[in-house]
């Protein structure tokens, strides 16, 4: 490694600084807007007054909509969502990665096909089988169709490939059923994929808004993106506490990737990376 | 005991049918099973309270004929993915300088990384708050450096330029992971050769490092292409597809004519389209850029 001189450095930190600055100013400049009055909203002052810090924007929001509710439907949806995809998507896995069955493969391609086509195609078709099983403004008409993509299936395939046989062989000669080897042994070695592939899953069901959007309507089933764009509606221009209804769905992210950042950084790339 | 009459491949297929079960019936319910019917309700007519009927290739040749509107949002739709190319140079350089065995790096990146994991509607929100032309925060600093104000969203030039930046504040963050992913990967005997040759900075970047990022570049192009066709929430949020239908997208146009006009017939024949457009561009560059591309 050759040396980095002290005027390269101060570039360096120079362009890194002007960068997060620009990162960084419109979720603070959000976040001061959410703790000012709706009166100062537009003072455009850089730092609140510390004795005028005005919670009453959050108290405000939690009335108008219920982000309470909103918050744990989210919740429920992507966990739902997350365990429902981990689990059949690793045992569908095993059998593309282990097992014997005639067209195993052709079904694994077919599989791989629908990861190339969008979200859009299938929405029309998939509103009115939801609508067929009465879940129009229900929790499983949100879980279901996220829940079964070919991302996990393909990922953990990927995955269990790279896993030696021969843990497998000796306990299947001392008797050990299928469904024995791939609980007791394929799934606590895949731990790491297991939980990038949560990770994941749950960010993006947390994050979904298109498909929620179309199922949801009753105030009391939305998740939080699709209940701010109830609030943006309805309050187009009262700023301070769409900040704050905008703050209460982003900073308990926000906090959760700065606590798990490692983790959530490896899985990017291997899963992106692929 | 059935073990006795049948072969072991018998039983591992009755085994393999057990383990793909849960996973396949909800394959093929909610996502073989409606890509199937989308390719055959984009050939019927169906407003959902009369019966469909079968009108052939009709709502293509809609589609594709004057007056559809097709032109204007697909223009509109590839200004967007301006943001794609962007988004790469910037987190390319960021991606090289965060790299650099120096102090606090982390926490830049960290910061650089927040918009990519924050929910795309909070992000359409705050950037509608700070593009506000009366009060919004990048106006307020236009005046202070003395500059004209803009009405970022107030003509169909101006909303798509908003749209564009967003997207490249809101994708910086990712495309930097997977640069710097890629830079592990190249061997520094290659830097030391170049540095031995008396090669200068710019001309290692440009020779060694930029063609060796390729499978990199090749990845962020194609996923940024794909995501950026498919941008729906901003829009919603931020313009409805305004000021003058000058941001209606792709995916906004099919989410209107099913949902608003209820021509889901006409709607599942334009996500066919979209569909056609990703792949398309997809094969394109795996086919072109993809053999120019360096694979350690």
């Amino acid at each position: 490694m050759n040396e980095i001189s002290n005027w390269r450095r101060l570039v360096i930190y120079l362009v890194l600084l002007i960068g997060g600055v620009v990162m960084i100013a419109p979720l603070y400049w959000s976040l001061l807007t959410s703790l000012k009055s709706p009166a100062e909203a537009f003072d455009g002052r850089w730092l609140p007054a510390a004795d005028r810090i005005y919670w009453q924007n959050y108290l405000d929001v939690v009335r108008i909509l219920p982000f309470g509710r909103f918050f744990l439907n989210s919740l429920f949806i992507a966990a739902s969502v997350t365990i429902l995809q981990v689990l059949t998507s690793s045992l569908a896995a095993y059998a593309f990665a282990r097992l014997q069955f005639p067209g195993r493969d052709r079904l694994f391609l077919v599989y791989l096909a629908t990861l190339m086509v969008p979200g859009q195609v299938t929405i029309i078709p998939l509103y009115f089988i939801i609508k067929y099983f009465g879940w129009i403004d229900q929790y499983p008409g949100v879980i279901l169709p996220a829940a079964f993509t070919a991302m996990g299936t393909f990922l953990l395939r990927q995955f269990f490939m790279t896993i030696p046989r021969d843990l497998e062989d000796a306990a299947i000669i001392d008797g050990a059923s299928r469904f024995a080897v791939y609980w007791k042994i394929i799934l606590p070695l895949s731990l790491p994929a297991l939980a990038t592939l949560s990770i994941f899953v749950f960010i993006n069901s947390w994050n979904d808004f298109f498909w929620p959007f179309i199922v949801l309507s009753d105030t009391e089933k939305l998740t939080l993106p699709v209940g701010l764009t109830k609030l943006v509606t309805a309050h187009t221009s009262d700023w301070t506490r769409l900040m704050a209804g905008t703050m209460i769905a982003l900073l308990p992210a926000l906090l959760v990737y700065i606590i798990f950042q490692k983790y959530i950084n490896k899985g990017i790339v291997l899963t992106g990376f692929k | 005991m059935p073990h006795f009459f049948e072969s072991r491949e018998q039983r591992e297929r009755w085994i393999a049918c057990g383990f793909l079960l849960p996973n396949i019936i909800g394959f093929l319910l909610f996502m073989l099973g409606p890509i199937v019917a989308s390719l055959v309700m984009s050939l019927f007519r169906w407003d959902i309270f009369t019966a469909p009927t079968f009108v052939d290739w009709d709502n293509f040749i809609e589609i594709f004929s004057r007056g559809s509107g097709l032109g204007l949002y697909l223009a509109n739709t590839l200004f967007f993915t301006l943001s794609v190319p962007l988004t790469m140079a910037l987190a390319v350089v960021l991606a090289i300088i965060l790299d650099q065995p120096l102090r606090g790096m982390g926490f830049f990146r960290t910061i650089y990384f927040l918009p990519v994991i924050s929910s795309a509607i909070a992000v359409a929100i705050i950037w509608q708050w700070i593009l506000n032309k009366d009060f919004g925060l990048i106006n307020a600093l236009l005046i202070k450096f003395g500059l004209a104000p803009v009405d970022w969203l107030g003509s169909a030039l101006m909303a798509k330029i908003s749209i564009v930046l967003m997207s490249i504040w809101k994708g910086l963050g990712y495309n930097i992971l997977i640069y710097l992913a890629a830079l592990q990967g190249i061997p520094d005997e290659l830097y030391e050769a170049a540095h031995l040759d008396g090669a200068a900075n710019w001309r290692r970047f440009i020779h060694i490092t930029l063609p060796l990022l390729g499978p990199a570049h090749l990845f962020l192009f194609i996923t940024g292409f794909i995501s950026t066709f498919q941008l729906f929430g901003p829009i919603y949020v931020m313009t409805q597809g305004g000021p003058l239908k000058g941001t209606w997208s792709i995916v906004y146009e099919i989410w209107w004519k099913a949902f608003r006009e209820f021509r889901m017939g006409y709607a599942a024949a334009l996500a066919w389209i979209l569909f056609a457009i990703i792949f398309i561009v997809t094969l394109l560059q795996w086919r072109y850029a993809g053999r120019k591309v360096y694979y350690s």
